[in-house]
């Protein structure tokens, strides 16, 4: 039987939904209770969820605990009275109460925390279009079209790791909470090719589609794959593993139809591959 | 009765220099307001446009930008890479066949010029071998950096309305085969020197004129509007490729430049020579705006020229002057911040409908 503790935001859904579908597929008695923290009952600042899905015992596979962190949920340093940064409290109790639903400490704590800052970065067309070169054999993002602004590829790493630098502290707490595990972040689906699903599906995104366009995806890949570089070097350094995204979910760096959710995220089948990855299912 | 009685007193000596403290020298033959609060100005040319660049704010000008660094460059970011020195990437542009063929390639007039370098791996562009410190990662970024430039430049011959140009060198080094000119000689910011390709040049008058009223009537046929104010630059030569003095090149080099910005602003009605080189290099000030090589030009005579400059191009509309917003150096701050919020709700709506 293997403990995982998973903390995330809107990315974990994936993988609550597939780990949702499989209970039932499999007629396990998950608690299937989505149970408000003590912690959201204290106080309503906060929209805390912890959702709690219990794998069957006798098959050996997984207990799982979902911590999914609202749009109000508190950042994980706080400034305390002292003026000094700390964890937060309310984060660490979340995490520890948790970590003793699974009676004791988990195995593998899996982060899907944040993993937006590319699609933040390079959605939408910017306002004066850029492209930048990975490496000495890449090719430029579009042929033809206006020119566009060239980014040195060492600025783009550079911004790229500022926008990083949450997910990276962050993991580097989990690790530091729980030493004995195998910390694992798993990086956010490769972006969607298809314009045509993402206009139709632009959440409240319409209006910047509208008035700058969508990047073009040559180059929201190729931002993607820098940040996932550039998140899996720094993860390494804080003894964090990064799992990159399965490779029957992509091709040619981008998700794969049967797996889209909505503009920048996968669906519970990509979740499910995630699981799988991760030995949990 | 004969014409100098009608002369004013700037026209003699006497009244004019002798016992005179320099600051009350009169160097302006009147007033040209052609700039204004709002008056899209840019400077090119040697060093000495870019120092103008930074007083600029204090007239309450804002210098015009067209290649700005996004606003998540850092600072030294975007200085590193040749941003916020001119109103675009061009770097130094230290002389006037330069300037012409810079004008060339934005106006689509001849292809952009393959100068391109490589050395340990990395690309350098030698029209302009500072604006990536340690060189392109490959030849189609450094070709498809150029190309951005050159638009960018298009759009400022375009849109410019008061363009400030200060002639620096006489002097540079060609490539033999195609004629290119490079803004330092090969070998010494990026590339391999190669003697046999490599030439020295020392533009002589007429080809320094010729130039210089080719540009100012390409320009005029696609930005009618366009006035250019031309300056020499005080800064002397570094080094000369002569076999003369340093001192005696460099006379003969401003000497030159000289001679063309009047005979220029005499022959085209929307250039006006601004005299910032006599007020640094003229023997009556006694060298007092020079720095300690005896060289460099000094802010407090930078302050001098500004508040000529001032004086003569600057119309302020009788307010006193305010100092002018902050140029537009940077692009995409208000775009991320958007961005970054519709994208953080969107997660969030996403969380609320599962849950």
């Amino acid at each position: 039987m293997k403990n995982i503790l998973f903390i995330g935001n809107s990315h974990l859904i994936a993988l609550i939904d597939a780990a949702k579908r499989h209970d039932a597929a499999n007629h396990i008695v998950a608690s299937d209770v989505r149970q408000e923290s003590d912690f959201a009952w204290r106080s309503t600042a906060f929209r805390r969820y912890d959702f709690n899905l219990t794998a069957p015992i006798d098959e050996s596979r997984a207990r799982m605990r979902f911590v999914l962190l609202g749009g109000a949920a508190p950042a994980l340093f706080q400034v305390n009275a002292s003026g000094q940064l700390a964890l937060a409290k309310a984060f660490v109790d979340e995490l520890d109460d948790a970590a003793a639903r699974l009676g004791g400490r988990p195995e593998q704590v899996v982060s899907y925390l944040n993993g937006n800052e590319h699609s933040i970065f390079a959605m939408v067309e910017h306002p004066v279009p850029f492209d930048f070169y990975l490496d000495a054999s890449d090719l430029p993002c579009t042929a033809g079209d206006a020119p566009r602004q060239v980014i040195p590829l060492s600025v783009m790493r550079r911004e790229l790791e500022a926008r990083a630098k949450p997910t990276i502290l962050y993991c580097q707490v989990l690790k530091k909470m729980f030493p004995a595990s195998d910390v694992v972040h798993v990086m956010p689906p490769p972006p969607i090719a298809d314009e045509a699903q993402l206009r139709s599906n632009p959440e409240i995104f319409a209006q910047h589609f509208a008035r700058f366009g969508l990047a073009v995806p040559a180059l929201r890949r190729k931002v993607y794959m820098l940040y996932v570089q550039v998140l899996t070097e720094a993860l390494a350094g804080v003894g964090v593993r990064a799992l990159t995204a399965p490779a029957d979910a992509h091709a040619d760096g981008f998700l794969l139809e049967p797996f889209w959710m909505e503009a920048t995220h996968a669906n519970h089948r990509f979740g499910e591959l995630v699981l799988h990855e991760l030995g949990a299912l | 009765m004969h014409p100098y009685r009608s002369q004013p007193d700037r026209a003699f000596w006497n009244r004019c220099v002798s016992n005179k403290p320099w600051l009350q020298v009169e160097f302006e033959s009147g007033p040209r307001k052609l700039i204004g609060p709002g008056t899209k100005l840019a400077t090119a040319g040697s060093c000495f446009a870019s120092n103008l660049l930074r007083f600029l704010p204090g007239l309450g000008v804002t210098a015009f930008f067209t290649e700005t660094a996004p606003s998540y460059f850092t600072a030294e970011e975007a200085k590193a890479h040749g941003y916020r020195e001119f109103a675009a990437r061009y770097g130094n542009v230290y002389t006037v066949a330069q300037l012409r063929q810079l004008v060339e390639q934005a106006l689509g007039l001849r292809e952009p010029i393959e100068a391109f370098a490589e050395a340990n791996g990395a690309v350098f562009d030698l029209l302009r071998p500072h604006v990536r410190p340690g060189g392109f990662q490959s030849l189609a970024e450094a070709r498809a950096d150029r190309l951005y430039h050159l638009d960018c430049v298009k759009r400022l011959l375009l849109e410019c309305e008061v363009f400030v140009f200060t002639l620096g060198l006489t002097e540079a080094w060609i490539d033999a085969p195609t004629g290119t000119v490079f803004p330092v000689c090969p070998g010494t910011a990026a590339g391999e020197f190669d003697p046999l390709r490599h030439q020295p040049i020392n533009f002589d008058y007429p080809s320094i004129a010729a130039d210089l009223n080719w540009v100012v009537d390409a320009v005029r046929a696609v930005n009618p509007r366009l006035a250019w104010i031309f300056t020499v630059s005080p800064v002397h030569l570094v080094a000369t490729h002569t076999q003369h003095s340093v001192i005696v090149a460099s006379t003969y080099s401003k000497s030159v430049l000289r001679a063309v910005c009047g005979d220029v602003e005499r022959s085209h009605p929307n250039v006006s020579y601004f005299p910032s080189f006599e007020i640094f290099a003229s023997a009556q000030s006694f060298g007092q705006y020079l720095g300690a090589n005896l060289r460099d030009a000094t802010d407090r005579g930078v302050s001098h020229v500004m508040a000529l400059f001032e004086r003569i191009f600057v119309d302020h509309g009788g307010a006193p002057p305010a100092p002018a917003a902050a140029p537009a150096i940077t692009s995409g701050s208000t775009f991320f911040a958007a961005v970054e919020k519709a994208m953080n709700s969107e997660c969030d709506e996403l969380c609320n409908e599962v849950i």
